[in-house]
């Protein structure tokens, strides 16, 4: 009896625990379609079908690679409670149609004043990939900048987005997020 | 043989917990100083002889109903009392909106909203204070701390000064009445009784159920207390409009188009007994239809505001739209675009983005119908220079390359500068 209570409590005190270390300089695979290098320690969270990294908070900084987006989908879907007006990924989408797409999609989510700064052609694991920088507002948070990396793929895509408060934990991160990112090759 | 004691038993039972929650409901919350005795009755009587009417029914009654004289909103309470802690609590919420990433800090939005603010508070001035928000939603709030939120969504439907400052005015008639503590207290009160019905039931036997339908009373009455309120305040909404000498058509034409825009977007206000907040705006609107008759006879050249409104708005209207059109279905987005089409200020601007609304949706004609409103667009005042490339982008939809590149072309024409310029070279380089 005593074994089965001090087993639940380890079970309870588990539950509670949603973060999990991602270990520096080493190789880690994100949910199941991203593999990525990692050169400093991240703290891991899974939300909705995505997966968060964060080295200070995620209110303050994350990484968030959000699971592939096929056509007739939403995509940068977290929170299920913004589902209904998420704007769709549709096959055949061209890469100019992105920043649109998620400017859309990070307004539906509830964000504000969404200004994109910067579009520029990239790859992500040899495809051919767009980078988008940004800044936007969070409704009672500080001003946020970020980037975000996307990749159509066998008419899915795939998208990872960097975003933090602008001011002190941008500079602080965003060096480490980039090479991250740079790192990520696709299992899928 | 009947036997009464058993059948009507039940019956009795229910019959006293219905009682019970009545009297709970009667129970009086004001304080001196606040007009308590007419709260939700009538202002207007239609039930009087036609002869005695003109007088039940006169200007001055009106007046009288919403005065203001004897209040005295604003005061900051003894920390220890419950309004201490209400106010201890909206202080702590009011800070958060002061940094909310929202906020407009437009200085001459701001500034022009303050001096209508001013205007119709008079005195109270200097006790208030203005927080403009980007929301989509069709509202403002107001505090008794003197904190007021004004949503985009009201500034984008207002049509006029007018239209504005009687919202704001029955914000600031809940903010005159204290509603927010009014509320509090009944709402202590209520739990209070239920808490003594419960156990005093009990003790009696009573069936199951009493106390579910003691529950559903006792819910019933939170919302007609509020909806009273809500009356209330718009009586004094339309009181400041009086007393400043604004077109008072302006708060049963704004209730009207909200209806209509409702039903258009298929989601009409259909009013629950149980959980209905606010009078239908059906009923907010003839009420103010009748007091404004009442009123508009001592207005000599009642004033709408049009000019000034449409000065501060305009510069602010593009990215009010977008986050409508952003957070809300497709119908309802398209039901606001008409009722601003309605207005018909900077055409160019709002067919562009009914033409957004089809491009964006999942309909597969979508880009067609998209099309057409850009080209319609274009023909009139305000179409902003971005359409290009959604034109372009629309094309594309529909594998019309050519048309696509033209578009592109004109884009980088009107915008060699853009953000994506860069992207739409590259974009045009694969269309060659």
């Amino acid at each position: 009896m005593r074994y089965a209570a001090i087993f639940l409590s380890c079970l309870v005190l588990c539950s509670c625990t949603y973060y999990s270390l991602v270990e520096g300089r080493a190789k880690h695979t994100v949910n199941d379609t991203y593999v990525i290098r990692t050169e400093s320690p991240w703290n891991a969270r899974s939300l909705g079908s995505a997966t968060i990294l964060s080295q200070h908070g995620q209110n303050l900084d994350s990484l968030i690679f959000f699971r592939p987006t096929a056509d007739g989908e939403a995509p940068l879907v977290i929170n299920t409670e913004y589902g209904k007006k998420m704007p769709i990924f549709k096959k055949g989408t061209s890469f100019i149609e992105l920043p649109d797409l998620m400017k859309s999609s990070l307004m539906a989510a509830g964000y504000d004043d969404v200004l994109i700064q910067r579009t520029e052609n990239a790859l992500m694991d040899g495809n051919k990939a767009l980078r988008v920088d940004f800044t936007m507002k969070m409704r009672a948070g500080p001003l946020l900048k970020g980037f975000s990396m996307m990749s159509i793929k066998k008419d899915t895509l795939f998208t990872v987005m960097f975003m933090a408060e602008e001011t002190t934990y941008f500079p602080m991160v965003a060096k480490d997020a980039e090479s991250l990112v740079a790192s990520v090759s696709l299992l899928k | 043989m009947l036997k009464p004691g058993r059948r009507w038993g039940p019956f009795a039972h229910s019959l006293i917990a219905l009682t019970l929650c009545a009297c709970a409901n009667n129970s009086s919350q004001f304080e001196s100083g606040l007009r308590d005795a007419t709260l939700g009755a009538p202002v207007l009587s239609d039930d009087k002889p036609a002869s005695q009417q003109a007088e039940a029914n006169s200007a001055d009654v009106v007046l009288s109903a919403y005065g203001i004289s004897n209040l005295k909103p604003a005061e900051r309470p003894a920390l220890e009392s419950d309004e201490g802690g209400l106010w201890s609590a909206l202080e702590e919420h009011e800070r958060m909106v002061s940094v909310a990433g929202n906020r407009i800090t437009d200085e001459a939005l701001n500034g022009y909203i303050k001096d209508v603010v001013c205007k119709i508070s008079g005195p109270y001035c200097p006790q208030i204070r203005v927080y403009v928000l980007r929301v989509p939603d069709f509202n403002a709030n107001m505090s008794p701390t003197g904190k007021m939120e004004v949503w985009s969504g009201l500034l984008l439907r207002a049509r006029n000064e007018a239209e504005m400052a009687a919202v704001l005015g029955h914000e600031f008639g809940h903010f005159l009445r204290r509603h927010t503590i009014q509320t509090q207290r009944d709402s202590v009160a209520r739990g209070n009784f239920l808490q003594f019905a419960a156990v005093a039931l009990g003790l009696a036997g009573a069936p199951a159920g009493s106390m579910d339908m003691m529950r559903l009373a006792d819910l019933a009455g939170r919302m007609a207390y509020s909806r009273d309120h809500e009356r209330e305040a718009d009586g004094y909404g339309l009181r400041v409009l009086f007393d400043n000498g604004y077109d008072l058509t302006a708060s049963p034409a704004l209730w009207k188009r909200l209806k209509e825009e409702r039903s258009k977007a298929d989601s009409p206000d259909h009013f629950n007994l149980f959980t209905a907040s606010h009078p239908s705006i059906e009923e907010r609107a003839e009420e103010q239809t009748k007091l404004t008759e009442r009123l508009s006879s001592r207005i000599t050249s009642p004033q709408k505001g049009r000019e000034r409104y449409l000065e501060h708005i305009l510069p602010h209207r593009a990215g009010f739209i977008e986050d409508e059109i952003a957070r809300k279905p497709k119908a309802a987005a398209l039901a606001l675009l008409d009722l601003l089409i309605e207005d018909g200020v900077r055409l160019g601007e709002l067919y562009f983005y009914k033409g957004e609304v089809h491009r964006q949706s999942a309909d597969k004609k979508g880009p067609e119908e998209a099309l057409k409103w850009y080209g319609k667009a274009l023909t009139s005042e305000g179409a902003p220079s971005k359409l290009h490339k959604f034109k372009a982008l629309a094309h594309l939809r529909l594998e019309q390359k050519a048309q696509a590149r033209t578009e592109f072309e004109t884009y980088l024409q009107k915008m060699p500068k853009a953000p994506d310029a860069d992207l739409v070279r590259s974009q045009l380089e694969e269309l060659k």
